[in-house]
């Protein structure tokens, strides 16, 4: 029987998966594939469908979004089935949604009867550079999408600066260093690059060392902050930061603050936004390479 | 006054006793049985999914026909987390054998929290399931009615989409707010379920398995908490659902002082029950969705649900699939596990069934059944033990003796391993069996003595008719070199036309063969016959089936 080539496409919402969904189609080896689509995006029907390039396509919407994760395999099972039987399709596009886990995924393809068919060529993480780590500290697939990933496109790097970028490609190094990794703008993804990717099984895979965790952490007081403390501590933390924002009391008044790649900022703080925190002080912080109780204690150590 | 008194038969122990004992993990007489018959229930009464959970009199008559099928402990009424959504004023695309999906989220779409009011209970879809859980309370007084709201999380997904995840970071006092708001939602929803008949509340909450310990800790915790507290102010049981892979999230689901978590096959069930067993609550789950209920086989269910229950244990455990069921999952395997559940004894074939034995160990038993005597085989669990087992034990020793020393029986009881591999080995599925030389003839009905008899006669019949067809004999001229050797070889062949024999006749001059007969040479010529038999042809034959030959040779 007839292999299906597999493409893969995952990434939160906003990194450019349709985009280089649509880049994909337009050229080799997919153009000349007949390819057959599976797109499962969270809560977005028909808005994303009608974004695809070549409509002429054989689609199929998994609908259920992956908020019943499970449920959805009985949905790509069957739509893994048809795309088989029909005996059409060389090669098979799936966009995953930003809160799929790629193991669930993959573990589909695995099924009786259609991993003999099926056959993963890629799984292509794509990495919003401006917003991975704000969503990276909450969503657990975000993470988990990079570590499986046998390649990972960075898109929008024209929206970091160099520093940004460089901490990026740190963090995803860590998460996964056997990856590629492109850079790209507009979803464009190299053919050449495509060809060279190796899809990896991740049964039993073993980093040398864990990933270092993407933590947040909410600090909430009534206590006012020292100033020349608290910018002493953003100093000092400044390989583990990775953002920071929100409302602080510097005792002469509530300064909202934001701390963005290397660029902190101090600004009045909006009415809407101070009415609804419960205490002057509410920031929240993101950082790496720092565990959560050291980090807590270093903002609550700039208290005056 | 008259004081009212329940007066309870002996014994009988209610679907919705049974529930409560274990969500207070107290000793049960069995493992209570909670199918999540969603849009199944539409698929048994030949309805889409949409059709199904429009309509409350369609929920009644389908949620009642499940019970009829799988006489279960406890049933959710609807199984659709998107009735509150809808009724706040999420967009829903509808499926044929989905619930349907929210596709508008209306936080985005231009309303704040303050437009949001909490649905009153006739809002949306809200009344007809209330209606249908009324209806079915006072149909089904005895079992465990299941309310089923949405949590808190992924109601607030449904309501601001995803990017709640980037506004935990940037704005997360509004998510806090939202949070309060879904949270009451769901202490209305809960108070509505009740007041309607409801004993559970399964708050079903698949969105937290995104996130980590951390962000539930933050963002799941203080609403689940309160929400469960008010379950209990209100003398319901409550549940905590979760699918997806939700292991790092179980301790901390443990503490938001929940009766039961509720969890799907992404979770190791061990894991479950050491963690709430530490926190002193029941658990339930995880019967495989999918690959096992919805494409597996009848035993395929039996044997995931034995192995959930054999993991659980008796107390404080619900056995129950992992998510609502696949609209076309079929009855038969739901239905098997109803047997099990139901059947102390089916369970314990279903259980020596499942013990693996691979296709190594099975036997070849084409040769068997080629002995000059009928065996009579019959696969028990032990008929010592098992009442059915016993009359078909009894059947077979009282016939025996009828056809005076050529029937043979033997039991084989399966919790012995060689007994188990002979099972498998002659395609037995059910116990009890009866086998005659070898072939499936009686399963599980205790045959009335004419049948066996027939049966046996039938078989002795068959192999006498092939015994003569397959009867080959040769005539041996044993030849030292003695004129009288033609004039026996002449008249063995007159014989041999005479009658009409398939005889060969073979003259042998080796010394040492003449001997290996038992004739010395000095008393050549001698004739010897010899009859066979072909027992088997082509391939290996198990010894357990050379052994039947051999005793006909002794």
């Amino acid at each position: 029987m007839k292999t299906i080539d597999v493409y893969i496409l995952t990434g939160f919402v906003g990194a450019g998966k349709t985009t280089a969904l649509n880049h994909l189609l337009r050229n080799e080896p997919l153009t000349a594939a007949n390819p057959a689509l599976i797109i499962n995006e969270f809560g977005k029907i028909g808005v994303d469908g009608s974004l695809v390039a070549r409509q002429d396509l054989k689609r199929y919407d998994i609908n259920k979004g992956s908020i019943f994760c499970i449920c959805t395999k009985t949905d790509f099972l069957k739509a893994l089935t048809e795309i088989a039987e029909s005996g059409c399709h060389q090669s098979l596009l799936i966009e995953a949604t930003g809160i799929a886990e790629t193991v669930d995924i993959e573990s589909f393809l695995d099924a009786p009867k259609l991993k003999e068919i099926y056959q993963i060529k890629a799984n292509l993480c794509l990495v919003d550079a401006a917003n991975f780590t704000r969503v990276a500290a909450y969503l657990k697939p975000a993470k988990t999408q990079v570590q499986y990933a046998d390649a990972l496109i960075v898109n929008k790097c024209d929206l970091v600066s160099d520093a940004e970028r460089d901490t990026l490609g740190q963090i995803l190094e860590s998460l996964n260093p056997t990856a590629p990794r492109v850079q790209t703008t507009y979803g464009k993804i190299n053919t050449d690059f495509l060809a060279g990717i190796r899809h990896n099984i991740h049964d039993n895979k073993t980093l040398a060392q864990p990933p270092e965790d993407i933590i947040a952490v909410s600090i909430s007081t009534e206590k006012p902050f020292d100033r020349d403390v608290f910018y002493q501590t953003l100093d000092d933390l400044k390989d583990n930061l990775l953002r920071l924002k929100g409302n602080i009391n510097f005792g002469d008044g509530v300064r909202f603050v934001e701390l963005a790649g290397t660029t902190i900022s101090e600004t009045e703080p909006s009415k809407e936004l101070t009415k609804q925190n419960a205490t002057p002080t509410a920031f929240t912080a993101i950082a790496w390479k720092i565990d959560r109780e050291t980090l807590n204690n270093s903002f609550f150590d700039c208290v005056s | 006054m008259y004081k009212k008194v329940t007066v309870k038969r002996d014994g009988i122990v209610t679907g919705k006793e049974r529930v409560k004992k274990a969500f207070h993990s107290e000793a049960v007489d069995r493992v209570p049985w909670v199918p999540f018959v969603g849009c199944h229930a539409g698929a048994l009464l030949g309805v889409s999914a949409e059709e199904f959970l429009k309509s409350d009199k369609l929920i009644v008559e389908g949620v009642t026909k499940a019970i009829e099928l799988y006489r279960p402990d406890g049933i959710p009424v609807a199984f659709d987390l998107q009735i509150e959504a809808e009724a706040l004023g999420c967009g829903l695309v509808w499926a044929e054998e989905n619930p349907p999906a929210v596709v508008k989220h209306p936080l985005v779409n231009g309303v704040s929290i303050e437009d949001l009011r909490i649905p009153n209970a006739e809002e949306g879809r809200i009344g007809l399931v209330l209606d249908a859980t009324r209806s079915l309370r006072k149909a089904h007084p005895d079992i465990a009615l299941y309310g089923l709201i949405t949590g808190p999380f992924t109601l607030a997904l449904h309501l601001l989409g995803t990017d709640i995840f980037m506004k935990m970071f940037d704005e997360v006092a509004y998510v806090g707010k939202l949070l309060n708001f879904c949270k009451d939602v769901c202490v209305a929803m809960s108070r509505y379920y009740i007041e309607a008949g409801c004993d559970v509340i399964a708050m079903v909450d698949p969105m937290t398995s995104q996130i980590g310990p951390d962000q539930f800790t933050q963002f799941v915790t203080p609403y689940a908490t309160e929400i469960f507290e008010s379950i209990r102010s209100q003398n319901a049981l409550s549940s905590f659902f979760v699918c997806g892979h939700a292991q790092q999230n179980i301790a901390v689901m443990a503490e938001c002082k929940c009766d039961n978590i509720s969890i799907d096959e992404n979770i190791p069930l061990d894991y479950v029950r050491d963690e709430c067993e530490k926190h002193g609550i029941s658990y339930g789950g995880n019967l495989q969705l999918t690959s096992v209920l919805l494409l597996g086989e009848p035993i395929d269910a039996q044997k995931n649900a034995i192995a959930c229950m054999e993991i659980a244990g008796d107390t404080g455990f619900i056995l129950a699939p992992g998510c609502d069921l696949p609209y076309a999952v079929p009855q038969d395997n739901i239905a098997a596990i109803t047997e099990i559940v139901h059947d102390e004894y089916k369970r314990q074939v279903a259980a020596q069934a499942a013990c693996q034995t691979s296709d190594d160990d099975r036997l070849d038993l084409n040769e068997y059944g080629k002995a000059d005597k009928m065996i009579v085989d019959i696969i028990t669990l032990d008929s010592e033990a098992c009442a059915p087992c016993q009359y078909m034990v009894d059947a077979v020793k009282r016939v025996t003796p009828e056809f005076e020393g050529i029937v043979e029986w033997r039991e084989h009881k399966i919790k012995y391993r060689e007994s188990l591999v002979f099972m498998t080995s002659l395609m037995v599925h059910n116990v009890p069996t009866i086998c005659i030389d070898g072939e499936i003839v009686f399963v599980s009905r205790i045959p009335p003595k004419d049948e066996l008899i027939a049966a046996i006669q039938k078989r002795i019949n068959a192999k006498f008719r092939l015994r003569i067809q397959q009867r080959k004999a040769s005539v041996y001229i044993l030849d030292s070199g003695c004129d009288k050797t033609e004039q026996i070889e002449e008249n063995l062949q007159t014989a041999i036309s005479e009658l009409g024999v398939d005889v060969n006749i073979e003259k042998i001059t080796d010394t040492q063969t003449i001997q290996s007969y038992g004739v010395a040479p000095s008393q050549t010529p001698a004739v010897v016959v010899a009859k066979y038999q072909v027992k088997s042809l082509g391939r290996l034959p198990e010894v357990v089936a050379i052994k039947e030959w051999l005793k006909d040779l002794q």
